[in-house]
């Protein structure tokens, strides 16, 4: 039992991978998403006596860490100051830089909501709670972030057509 | 191909962390940030007591807190002695309703680190405003660091009702961030505290906001029911309203006080500058019972 208590441990456990998966299409790395998820854990910890006491901590602190980023993929370069990620390399599934790509031509919010909504399967709702903004924003995002892929895709199609 | 059956075949990768190492690595952190945390606010209360920014000593607070003596006439002037200037103690504000209000009062000059023997203030009361100028027992001068504060509670004969508390060495004279303790101690225009505003409507109007945006701030880890920007000619205030004292407690940790000033006594903060906090005190109300880095 850690000096802050089971519960926060045991939310870190239980949380964290999936946190990390969500994250990491967002900014483009799974070493990356561990920082920005490991920062949202530390919030949560130095605030836990308020953040514990919440009905769905885990949400608080899933919240953060997708907010966060949404920010470090719109400045478009890895924060510096947080540590390296704790994962080994030769552990970590190859990651997927087909989708990392075609996610690359999208605005980092348009880009949250569609790995939240179509590849982690989250209800518009929650991706508007997580975003911070309303369900119809949601909607704006995921139809431009859409719009957006099928023209990369079209594109692609085309080069790979064109022997390119 | 098209975007569903893309995204159909990409799932997002199902990375193999490593669970404890991440773990502990975040629980070092917070002890370490906690660690920082604890001297941070050693320096903001120390920030408060010393204002020319030289450290001091710890001391034993007064345990006896002197006073304005029975009932008195208003006007008076202050007894002879050296200059001192005061603030609010924010452990008992000030409320329209009383007629008294507990004052920290700090000597302006050297006295090795010791205020002294508070003398009785002189108090003005005008119609919007209340000017409390306080004295301290001369002294012949000695080392240099900032001076304690002292407690002394001042009767003013009237309820405070909606006017400020000023402190009567400031006046329009006085150079503003001169970078003395009396520019420090006057950036406010030597408001100390004014009469909450009670909701935001009424703080944006009391500020004479020129251009009010709302701000919908998911940035913000901390949200509040409602945050504005307020423009007044080139000048921006950022004003929002919490739910209790606790969240804008919660709110300005968040953002370690950086630029920050908690104004009213439960629910509003100020993002600004020191001066704009010192004229959203003036018009919006509270007192500036934090100063950030």
């Amino acid at each position: 039992v850690d000096e802050f208590g089971p519960t926060f441990e045991e939310t870190f456990r239980r949380e964290y991978p999936a946190i990390v998966r969500a994250v990491a299409p967002i900014v483009h790395g799974v070493a990356d998403a561990e920082a920005v998820t490991q920062e949202a854990f530390l919030k949560a910890l130095v605030r836990w006596r308020r953040v514990g006491r919440y009905d769905r901590p885990a949400a608080w602190i899933r919240r953060v860490a997708i907010r966060d980023a949404v920010r470090a993929a719109g400045r478009g370069r890895r924060d510096t100051s947080t540590p390296a990620a704790a994962t080994d390399p030769v552990d970590r599934v190859a990651e997927d830089t087909d989708l990392y790509r075609a996610l690359a031509v999208l605005s980092p919010q348009q880009r949250a909501a569609v790995v939240l909504h179509h590849l982690a399967d989250w209800p518009a709702a929650e991706v508007a709670d997580a975003l911070g903004c309303s369900e119809a924003t949601v909607r704006v995002h995921l139809h431009r972030g859409r719009n957006a892929l099928a023209g990369h895709l079209r594109v692609e199609v085309e080069e790979v057509g064109d022997g390119r | 191909m098209d975007v569903d059956e893309f995204l159909r075949g990409h799932e997002p990768p199902k990375p193999s962390v490593d669970t404890d190492s991440a773990l502990n690595a975040v629980l070092r952190r917070g002890r370490a940030r906690r660690r920082r945390r604890m001297a941070v606010m050693s320096s903001v209360v120390a920030a408060l007591v010393v204002v020319a920014g030289i450290a001091i000593a710890d001391r034993e607070a007064p345990t006896e807190i002197a006073s304005t003596p029975g009932e008195r006439a208003v006007p008076t002037t202050p007894e002879d002695g050296d200059p001192a200037w005061w603030k609010i103690d924010p452990a008992t504000p000030p409320s329209p309703d009383r007629d008294s209000f507990r004052a920290l009062v700090t000597r302006i000059g050297c006295n090795g680190g010791r205020t002294g023997p508070v003398l009785r203030p002189g108090v003005v009361v005008h119609e919007d405003r209340i000017e409390v100028t306080f004295t301290v027992e001369h002294v012949d001068g000695g080392r240099c660091p900032s001076n304690l504060p002292e407690a002394y509670d001042v009767d003013l004969g009237v309820p405070i009702g909606g006017r400020r508390l000023v402190d009567g060495r400031c006046n329009e004279s006085t150079p503003v961030g001169d970078g003395g303790v009396i520019g420090l101690a006057c950036f406010d225009g030597g408001v100390k505290w004014a009469s909450p505003a009670a909701n935001l409507d009424e703080a944006i109007q009391r500020l004479g906001c020129e251009r009010v945006e709302e701000v919908n701030s998911p940035d913000m880890e901390i949200t509040p029911l409602r945050a504005v920007v307020c423009g007044i000619g080139d000048r921006t205030f950022g004003v929002a309203q919490y739910r209790d004292a606790a969240e804008v407690g919660a709110a300005f940790e968040s953002l370690e006080g950086v630029g920050m000033r908690v104004l009213g006594p439960s629910w509003i903060v100020s993002v600004n500058t020191p001066e704009a906090a010192g004229i959203a005190l003036s018009k919006v109300g509270g007192s500036i019972f934090e100063i950030g880095s």
